[in-house]
Parts: C-alpha cells; structure tokens; sequence
C-alpha cells in the first residue's frame, strides 16, 4: 500500500496566473499572482503554510525564496525543483509526499517559468552528438509521427483535429495562451516546422505560474478548511525511459513508458483506465495526445483516432483529454504546466469549470512527461 | 569507402557485458552501467541503417541551415542516433537505406557528419 493510501493528502486550493506569450512581466509577479489566488481558495493565510516546493525549469536558481519573500518570511521551508517539463508535477509530487511522509500538514506546491535560453544539461554532457537536433523534443516527436504514420496508418487529418479540439477547449479556458478556435483546415495550413507536424500542432512558448495547496486530513481538521471542496490525491508515480531493447518489440519507448507509468498511477489508485473521467496530458506534439492517450487506456488499442474523431475525448465525450486545451492550447511554461494540470482537473472535479465542464466528473489523471523521457503521473478523485 | 582524410566514425564496445554505445567516449555503458574504461573504441559492426527520416523546416538549431533531413540512423544492435542526412530530399532515402558517415572537417561548429546513401546499396 502506497503512502498516499495510508495517508490520505488533499487539494485544498489552486490558483493561476495566465499562460501567455512571453512579456516583460518579473517572474515574481506570476508566481505570487497564483499563490495569493491558491490561498484564497483554500482560505489560508501565508503563515500558515509551513513548506514551499517551487518548480522551474528557466528561470535560475534559488527562485523561491526571491519570490515567496514577498508573502512574509515566516521561516517557511523552500526548495526548488527542475525536471524539464515535469518540473511542476515534480514539486507536486514532493509537496504531496512530504505532507504524506507527516512533515507538514500543509505545503504549497508553485510552478512558475519565464521564457529562459533554452540551455540544457544535455548539451552540456561533454559529448559530442551526431546531430544538433538530438536534443530537441519536436525532431524526435516529428520522427515519431512519421513512424506511427507508417505503422498505423495515422493521417494529417487525425494530427489535426487533436489541435483542433484542445484550442477549442483552450478558447474556453480564461487561463490559456491561446483563446481562438481552429479549423481542420487552419490547422493544416499553418506553417509546416518539421515532418508532418504544422505550428499549430505545437505547443507555444510562453510563461506564467499555477499554485495548488495541498494537506493532511488532520491539516484539514486543524485549520478548518472546508472539506468539501478537497480533491483527494490518490496516486503519484514517477519514472524514466527504458532501453529500447527492454520494451516490447515495435513500440516505441516513450510510449512504453507512458503506459507503465499511467499503469503503476491507477494501480496505486485502485482503479482501472475507464473510471478515468478526464485526463490532462503532455501533448506538446498532436502525435502525443494521440499515442499517450490509448496507452493510458482512454481507447481501445488502435482506435486512438477513431475515439477522437467521434468525441470520445471531448467535453461531455466519454473521457475528456485536455480539457483545458492541454499543452497545445492552453500553453506549456513549463515549470507551471504539471501544476496547472492539477488546477484543471480539481476545478473540473468541484463543478468549478465554467463553460467547458465535463460533466459528472469524479477521478482524473494528471501526466506529464520531462524531455521526452520521464513520466509523472497524478490521480485525482473528489470522494 | 571513407577517404583516407576521414576519420572513422567509432562506438564504443563494452568489455562488460558487449552492448554498443555512441559516442565511444560515453561515461559509461547504457546497458550494464560498465565505466567507461571499459568502452572500446571500435567501428561499427555493420553498416549503417536509416530507420525514418524527416525534413525539418523552423530554424530549430543555431548553425543548423533548413530545409533539412534528419534521420534515424541505426549504427549497432540496439544503438539509433539522429543525424544529418546529406540528401535533396528525405524522398531520395527510404527506411532500410545503407548510409555511409562522411566527415566534413568544419561544419560550423555543429557536427561534422553526415550520412549519404551508399551507391548501388539496397534501396
């Protein structure tokens, strides 16, 4: 049994600060625009949060404490955590675990990014690659959409209409970088930036923050906090890519280790893939959405475009993938984007997602991928 | 054939436990964890495989002039790089195309290989 079945941890409140195109705005803006909205929704005051997990991937080091002195230095404790675009769903992580371990009983876990220089510890490896994409997510993801164009019989079309659903989902979202529906047609002619992938198949860059505050039961019974709007924390798991050779033949790696990953999260729930109601996932590239999104279990094996082509994966369809407009629509800072998942789904579980409510929603999974070779995953439930 | 003036490209051959590796100066083996004294800088033991390749069109890399071709490029049992392909066209090579390395000297400060299709190889 998992530390989070022996120690049940909550979210007891989430806040946002827009994803959008980079600006001159300080970091300290965002980030302490989506604390002071996460503690006002759980009715707490900033003293009263013992512990702050803060993930970034480009702003530097040492951003928290710059950033949360604002609040009151209250001696809180602080630390910074980067794991490319995981980064968030890793703070998430450790502020859940710590209030699980019994640490805390409250804890604050904040995303926040700026558009930075693009510098990687893989670059910096002191070996030479073959080529200077090799560190580039999209390359490896347009080489991956060519692939499995190949092998199943994937389309432009099918690309097309995931982006075409998360911007619609995303003109929805008052927290998303961009606010326009797009047509098929829109989606396809925009400009092409490698293999069949076009620009408003991807991700934009951008910046912003989101906060979620999670505690313990007894945090809950001590402060006073208004259970009923609590989204339980019912997994989370964490791990990394494979050899190729350890993966079964055919599939790729990255696909593989979404599938051990979300199956190890439902597991530790307790739960199978179709009590899953909504899924916020990496979809940096359409051809994630697509490939995760079945090996997460949201459709049957090799039905991926065939759901989404129905509306299976829809608001009101019989799973919601990205209802917020996901990475492609809504946006993906980064640091913030793991946490701003988590923020969708807990808005989505309370009834709190007004105008793009999937309704009846009750459990949700939360995954998220770092560099193209890490997973975290999250499930949430409102008991 | 390499020219004389070309360097070999090498992988590096794990005394431990006989995986392939690139580069072969990597810290250490990706399949034992075996230190890297333990890589031996060798040729490839075969010959090189393009297993997919696409155009790249945004100006994704500094020093990375577009249009062009990456592929993926198996270079060992287990071993797939990307690569540059030294092609027109991503139509001109298909997935199992021989590919031989050519080293270009300077590349302006990104990786002097490229790969061409071998002539007269399987197509």
């Amino acid at each position: 049994m998992s530390i989070l079945q022996r120690n049940p941890v909550y979210v007891v409140g989430i806040g946002m600060h827009r994803y959008q195109f980079p600006t001159d705005t300080p970091y300290v803006q965002l980030g302490l625009t989506a604390v002071r909205e996460a503690l006002a929704d759980a009715r707490l005051l900033w003293p009263q949060v013992p512990l702050a997990v803060v993930g970034s991937a480009a702003i530097g080091m040492a951003a928290g404490r710059v950033m949360l002195r604002h609040l009151g230095s209250t001696g809180f404790e602080v630390m910074q955590v980067e794991n490319a675009s995981a980064s968030g769903s890793t703070a998430f992580r450790t502020a859940c675990l710590q209030v699980a371990a019994g640490e805390h009983d409250v804890a604050l876990a904040l995303g926040v990014d700026k558009f930075g220089d693009g510098r990687r510890a893989a670059g910096k490896d002191g070996l030479q690659p073959l080529s200077p994409t090799t560190h580039i997510p999209l390359v490896k993801f347009a080489l991956l959409t060519r692939r499995l164009m190949q092998d199943h019989g994937l389309t432009d079309a099918d690309l097309a209409r995931v982006a075409v659903k998360n911007h619609g989902n995303a003109a929805l979202n008052p927290h998303a970088q961009f606010r326009k529906p797009r047509t098929l047609e829109q989606v396809l002619d925009s400009p092409r930036i490698a293999g069949a992938l076009t620009s408003l198949m991807c991700t934009p860059r951008g910046e912003g923050a989101a906060a979620v505050i999670v505690a313990s039961q007894a945090g809950i019974d001590r402060l006073g906090l208004d259970r009923q709007r609590a989204v339980r924390v019912l997994a989370s798991v964490s791990c990394s890519e494979r050899l190729a050779e350890d993966v079964p033949a055919g599939v790729p790696p990255i696909v593989e280790l979404v599938r051990q990953s979300a199956r190890s999260a439902l597991q530790q729930a307790g739960l199978a893939a179709d009590a899953l109601d909504l899924i916020e996932l990496h979809d940096a590239f359409s051809i994630e959405e697509l490939v995760y999104a079945e090996a997460i279990g949201a459709c049957a094996p090799g039905d991926a475009a065939g759901a989404l082509a129905r509306g299976d994966w829809g608001i009101g369809g019989r799973c919601a993938v990205n209802a917020s407009g996901g990475l492609i629509g809504m946006g993906h800072p980064l640091g913030p984007t793991g946490i701003g998942q988590v923020a969708e789904i807990v808005r989505q579980l309370r009834g709190e997602a007004t105008g793009r409510q999937h309704p009846g929603a009750r459990t949700g999974l939360a995954h998220m991928i770092g560099l193209g070779t890490m997973a975290a995953a999250h499930v949430l439930h409102k008991e | 054939m390499p020219s004389p003036e070309t360097p070999p490209l090498l992988l590096g051959h794990c005394q431990v436990c006989g995986a392939w590796n690139f580069p072969a100066d990597s810290w250490g083996c990706r399949a034992c964890g075996a230190a890297r004294n333990h890589l031996q800088a060798m040729p490839p033991p075969g010959p090189a495989i393009l297993r997919n390749a696409v155009t790249v069109h945004a100006e994704l890399s500094p020093g990375l002039p577009v249009p062009c071709v990456v592929g993926e490029i198996e270079l060992a049992p287990g071993v797939i790089e990307e690569a540059l392909l030294q092609v027109a066209s991503e139509a001109d090579v298909a997935p199992g195309r021989v590919l031989e390395p050519v080293h270009l000297g300077d590349a302006g400060g990104i990786s002097p290989w490229r790969f061409v299709p071998v002539q007269g190889g399987p197509r």
